[in-house]
């Protein structure tokens, strides 16, 4: 027994003894250097010649760590071994126990992971240091609700394994204590290998007694079930399950490192099922939504290209209606945007029928305004994009032999046969250069041939069409008409329809030639009637109608029906031409005393604002031409100002 | 047309935004519920294991 007051090494005074220790007394004593409390471990005398009582404190001189005493000293006097460590100042855990007090997951958790960091240092040294008695007494709790591993008493290091004194039951390892029991009877003990599994063992069961108030021993016994205990465990299963894997008797099955339980306690959250659960919807939810936003693009995708077809036939079919209607500028330029537009682009590639029929229908609205260069160009390209229908090549070659290409027509010809163009087409194409080449009656012989052997309307309507255009080339007027109005029950009402127009235009130049005919006026009127009523009327259609009317003396009519035109078309200039024209034969047809020709100027310069779009673009009318010429004249002759 | 009102184009169109539409509502939702549940979630974890 060291007296209170003694002073060690001139260092450290002893204050009083606070315990008892397995390897020698425990002082509490004041360092008079740092000015705090120490304790002062005294190895007992009888122990001093079996113990290595350097051993533990060089040990613990060596770690320095938050969650371990930190050693300060090492004294020998005599026979007397002294240690000098850290106080301290709070309880242990088995005080805690003793007391009967609980504590809850989170307070538990927290030490046990501030014991495995503690460990977890030791094992780290070089060589590592096993512990060897953790147990709730070697727990201390210090004011600031931390840990502190304390007691090194059965400490050793694995250079050293033969320094082995004991071990405390319930809480030593089976390893252990087998080891010590070996070592005791002098059986082989280093046989058996202690590590820092050991020490997890002994960490597991310090835990345990904490969490169930019950003394491990029974674990060694191995009777019953690790939490069959009479007190409540308000502890999750994870814990449980962390403690009884450190629990393990056979070393293999424990957690090999410390650093794997720790990495458990640490974890303990996303381990919680309730944790798992909810990643696992996140993951779910995140599948579906992905699932469900593919879907839903790939809807969009096919629908929009799908959407895009739709539209594209729509406007196909309204421009096959319009053709229908011959509103030949329409057509043309409907068809010319839907080929161009970019919008369509794909769809075309998938259409190269459609695409070689708009290019068709443009080339026959073309050739039906006479403008066959530009139609030929067409029939070319509807040939690149389809050359298998023998249509294309029909009607190209017609167009060829209409500019005179007699020879390129017949190859053109030959080709269409080489695709199938057979029987009434092939009348109808030799007819076409027959009646170019200034062989009117063995073109109207191909054509009479042409509609005995074909049952197509549109071949039909075109040849009678044709059929009487031949008359007309022979000025045989009346024949012309009589083929047309023969042509009326075997066909169509679209072609019904063109062939009332083009009976309307024979009879207005029979009427331009011969003079007012009441016969010819009346079945020009009903022809204009009935297309005007047809709602497919075009433009033309009623200009001419309003010639015919002035024509048959109904000026007011003809000028009137202009009128209406122009609300219809203001863009058109062909209006206030005829307009100017009308105005202009109506002043002309007076004594020269009452002409005006001021509204005749004032139409034409109307005319001329509008036509200036075309002229721009190089196009030219000739009727255009020669109403400027006109105007010019009455300038000239003092019947308008002049320009100047 | 179909139904006399949508286009087969159409009725793909549209049901395609429908989806993509109702997926990001989802989303959204299903973002703000999940967030709310995982933050309740983590306090209750958190008193219970201490950390």
């Amino acid at each position: 027994m060291i007296e209170k007051g003694r002073i060690l090494n001139d260092t450290y005074e002893i204050i009083e003894p606070i315990g008892e220790g397995g390897a020698g007394q425990i002082f509490l004593a004041w360092h008079k250097n740092l000015e705090k409390k120490v304790v002062v471990k005294k190895i007992k005398e009888n122990y001093v010649g079996r113990i290595n009582e350097r051993g533990e404190a060089d040990i613990l001189k060596r770690l320095h760590h938050q969650y371990l005493p930190q050693v300060y000293d090492f004294l020998q006097m005599g026979n007397e071994v002294y240690t000098v460590i850290d106080y301290i100042d709070g309880n242990t855990l088995m005080d805690y126990i003793d007391e009967g007090v609980r504590f809850d997951e989170a307070q538990i958790v927290k030490w046990l992971k501030q014991l495995c960091e503690a460990l977890d240092y030791l094992h780290s040294q070089n060589p590592p240091i096993i512990h060897g008695d953790i147990k709730p007494s070697n727990v201390m709790v210090d004011v600031s609700g931390n840990i502190c591993l304390i007691d090194f008493n059965i400490s050793f290091d694995e250079s050293d394994m033969k320094k082995i004194s004991g071990y405390t039951a319930g809480y030593a390892s089976p390893e252990q204590v087998r080891k010590v029991q070996l070592y005791t009877s002098g059986g082989n003990y280093l046989d058996v290998h202690l590590d820092a599994k050991s020490d997890i063992f002994s960490l597991g069961a310090t835990i345990y007694h904490l969490m169930t108030t019950e003394n491990p021993i029974k674990i060694m016994s191995g009777g019953g079930s690790l939490w069959d205990v009479t007190v409540a465990l308000p502890y999750s299963q994870l814990l449980k399950d962390i403690i009884g894997k450190a629990l393990k008797r056979n070393p293999a099955e424990r957690y090999q490192r410390v650093k794997d339980m720790y990495y458990d306690l640490d974890t303990m959250k996303i381990r919680d099922k309730r944790y798992k659960s909810l990643i696992r919807g996140q993951i779910i939810f995140s599948t579906v939504f992905i699932v469900l936003l593919l879907v839903g693009l790939l809807f969009i995708f096919k629908g929009y290209r799908v959407l895009i077809d739709e539209e594209f036939e729509d406007k196909y079919e309204r421009i096959v209606k319009e053709s229908e209607r011959d509103d030949n500028d329409k057509v043309i330029s409907d068809a010319l945007d839907l080929l161009n537009d970019e919008k369509y682009s794909t769809a075309l590639e998938q259409k190269s029928e459609e695409e070689a029929d708009l290019l068709f229908m443009i080339a026959n609205e073309y050739f039906e305004d006479d403008e066959y260069e530009n139609a030929i160009s067409f029939y070319e390209k509807a040939i690149r994009a389809d050359d298998t229908n023998p249509e294309y090549f029909r009607d190209y070659a017609i167009a060829e032999a209409r500019i005179g290409e007699i020879d390129k027509a017949k190859s053109i010809l030959d080709s269409g046969m080489a695709k199938g163009l057979t029987g009434a087409d092939l009348y109808l194409v030799n007819a076409e250069i027959e009646s170019e080449e200034g062989n009117l009656d063995d073109a109207i012989t191909d054509y009479k041939k042409v509609l005995d052997s074909s049952k197509n309307t549109n071949v039909i309507g075109r040849a009678y069409i044709l059929y009487s255009r031949a008359y007309r080339s022979k000025q045989d007027l009346e024949k012309a008409r009589k083929v047309l109005e023969e042509g009326y029950v075997k066909v169509d009402d679209t072609w019904r329809l063109r062939l009332l127009r083009e009976e309307g235009s024979v009879a207005i130049q029979y009427l331009e030639e011969n003079g007012k005919d009441s016969d010819w006026i009346e079945a020009a009127k009903d022809c204009f009637n009935t297309l005007i009523n047809s709602d497919r009327y075009t433009f033309n259609d009623r200009i001419n109608y309003a010639i015919l009317l002035k024509m048959n003396g109904e000026e007011e009519e003809g000028v009137q029906e202009l009128e209406d035109i122009k609300k219809e078309y203001p863009d058109e200039y062909k209006i206030p031409l005829r307009q100017a024209m009308f105005e202009i034969e109506i002043q002309s047809a007076k004594d020269e005393k009452e002409r005006d020709y001021d509204k005749a100027e004032v139409y034409y310069l109307e005319a001329e604002e509008l036509y200036s779009k075309y002229r721009n673009a190089g196009d030219s009318d000739e009727e255009m031409q020669n109403l400027e010429n006109i105007i010019q004249e009455l300038r000239d002759k003092g019947w308008l100002a002049s320009e100047d | 047309m179909v139904f006399g009102l949508l286009t087969y184009g159409q009725i793909v169109f549209y049901t395609g935004i429908i989806i993509v539409s109702v997926s990001f509502i989802a989303l959204i939702t299903g973002t703000i519920g999940f967030f709310i549940k995982k933050q309740n979630l983590k306090k209750q974890l958190t008193d219970k294991y201490g950390f």
